[in-house]
């Protein structure tokens, strides 16, 4: 009969130990042992090893064990607490995220459509342009109206209400802006009054109050008002005007420098002054449209800002659920 | 079987910390035999003895009946399996097992001591047989010890390392085996009842 294998047998023999053999195995393994001194030799070993295993002694705890409230309590609570923040910290930077993405994309793309817009209006450009070099054959009134609808379009939106609705109803838009239909710029102008008669009665009112300062109001002590109004017309003009002017001053400033006497000498293009004219409008006092001496941040800047913040967050959330899982 | 015991079970189901505590100090010794045991070293037989017991207070509403101490036993066996995987995945020496540091628990001492000779003889053969335990794989370190330390049954043990019954069987006579091998080394030390000697 060939030999079994020495694995197989220190197996049988560790599991005849612990009685853990069916009968037929044992007894198969008994008739061996018989004739085996080998095997019963491995056997004796085997137990041997089993007893002096089994002789050792059971020790004696070298400290007490007992437990407090801390180790029973707080390790539980402070998992679960770090949980909470890695998940609240991870749902908020996926918030921040998508917001930052939303208003990242949305000013890009009203850039790009600016920008198209402007392409449509060269002639405005290249007046503007021209007019800054100081060799245009446009009234620098008829500039300066023009930046003065643009703000005061955009100023509208945000102006505080200052005449009632009655008021409103009975506000000369047409009048306002009948001096744009002289103004030779006629690609920019007119849908500027439109777009404030849609959006903001009160800017009609709000404009009133600055025709009628405007006739009341001398030239030469041009408020700051103008100065708000006429300061801040887009930057590419005045890099336009730049490039092609060579010797016009910087920008929009330079223009704004030149127009007083043309406003002078044309009433009704004249600043708004902050002395409400009696006699023309029903606002009892007219609210200076507030000039904000720093630029708010735009909305492209905001998104960007808030998608780093959530980069961050997502780091700290992760960090601290990988801290957690840790402990 | 502790005294009252079944009634400091029951309050520390109902979260009576103070009857688990109880119960700690009666196991305690066993718990930390155990755990020394399987891992080898003092201060790692503290620590999976410590989170043993706070694991056992956390699990202590599964207890169903039967022997606590086996069902304490298990847990902290379990959790010395755990611990030497994990150590096994991301082996680091702690500050405790560097040449000249100490560990805070101290070596671990024997339960019953005799006259010095004896003491220092049986501290002997007891490091010669814990080093040969040492030197098995984890696998068959815990399953050692639970069936030849502990007394655990073959059923037990693969309840607790999550295997079936031919690998426990597999497991234990190879550790059995790789024992008396390495104790062949250290004969010296062995009283001569327990002499490995191949001519007898």
């Amino acid at each position: 009969m060939p030999a079994e294998p020495e694995g197989n047998d220190t197996e049988l023999l560790s599991a005849y130990l612990d009685g853990q053999l069916t009968d037929s195995e044992r007894l198969a393994l008994e008739a061996r042992l018989e004739q085996d001194t080998d095997l019963r030799q491995e056997l004796a070993q085997l137990r041997l090893t089993v007893e002096l295993i089994r002789s050792l002694p059971a020790l004696t705890a070298p400290r007490d064990f007992s437990l407090n409230h801390m180790m029973v309590y707080d390790q539980r609570r402070e998992r679960r607490a770090s949980y909470l923040f890695s998940f609240v910290s991870a749902a908020a930077a996926v918030v921040l995220l998508v917001v930052g993405a939303f208003l990242t994309l949305n000013t890009r793309q009203e850039s790009l459509s600016t920008q198209l817009s402007d392409a449509d209006q060269p002639d405005a450009i290249a007046l503007l342009a021209t007019d800054a070099g100081l060799s245009s054959p446009v009234p620098t009134a008829a500039l300066a109206d023009t930046f003065e609808f643009t703000e005061v379009a955009s100023e509208s939106r945000q102006a505080e209400p200052l005449a009632s609705a009655d008021d409103q109803a009975e506000a000369p838009l047409s009048f306002m802006f009948a001096p744009t239909a002289d103004a030779p710029i006629d690609a920019a102008a007119p849908s500027v009054p439109a777009a404030a008669e849609e959006e903001s009665p009160d800017s009609a009112t709000t404009m009133m109050d600055q025709f009628s300062a405007s006739e009341a109001a001398n030239a030469q002590t041009a408020p700051s008002e103008f100065e708000t109004l006429t300061e801040s017309p887009p930057a590419e003009f005045a890099e336009e005007a730049q490039g092609e002017g060579g010797e016009a001053a910087a920008g929009i400033t330079s223009v704004q420098a030149t127009t007083p006497p043309a406003i002078a000498a044309q009433p009704t293009f004249a600043p708004p002054s902050e002395t409400p004219a009696p006699t023309m409008t029903a606002a009892p006092e007219p609210t200076p449209i507030p000039a904000s001496p720093v630029p708010a941040p735009d909305a492209g800047t905001v998104g960007i800002l808030l998608i780093a913040a959530a980069v961050v967050l997502l780091a700290v959330s992760i960090f601290t659920f990988l801290l957690s899982r840790r402990g | 079987m502790l005294e009252n015991e079944q009634a400091l079970i029951q309050n520390a189901q109902r979260g009576d910390l103070h009857a688990f505590n109880r119960l700690v100090v009666g196991y305690q010794n066993n718990v930390y035999s155990l755990a020394y045991r399987i891992m080898g070293e003092a201060s790692a037989a503290a620590d999976v003895t410590q989170e043993a017991f706070i694991l056992a207070f956390r699990r202590i509403s599964t207890y169903r009946g039967g022997s606590f101490k086996s069902w304490l036993l298990r847990i902290t066996a379990n959790r010395c399996y755990d611990e030497l995987r994990r150590v096994q995945r991301k082996p680091a020496v702690s500050i405790e097992d560097l040449p000249g540091a100490e560990a805070d628990d101290g070596p671990a001492l024997p339960a019953d001591s005799d006259t010095p000779e004896e003491v220092v003889q049986q501290r002997e053969l007891q490091d010669a047989i814990q080093q040969c335990i040492d030197a098995l794989s984890p696998d068959q370190r815990v399953v050692l010890v639970m069936s030849d330390v502990e007394g655990f049954s073959y059923q037990e043990i693969a309840d607790e390392v999550d295997a079936n019954l031919g690998t426990v069987k597999s497991r234990l006579s190879r550790a059995r085996a790789s024992v008396r091998d390495c104790l062949q080394a250290v004969q010296e030390l062995l009283p001569a009842a327990f002499r490995l000697n191949t001519d007898n």
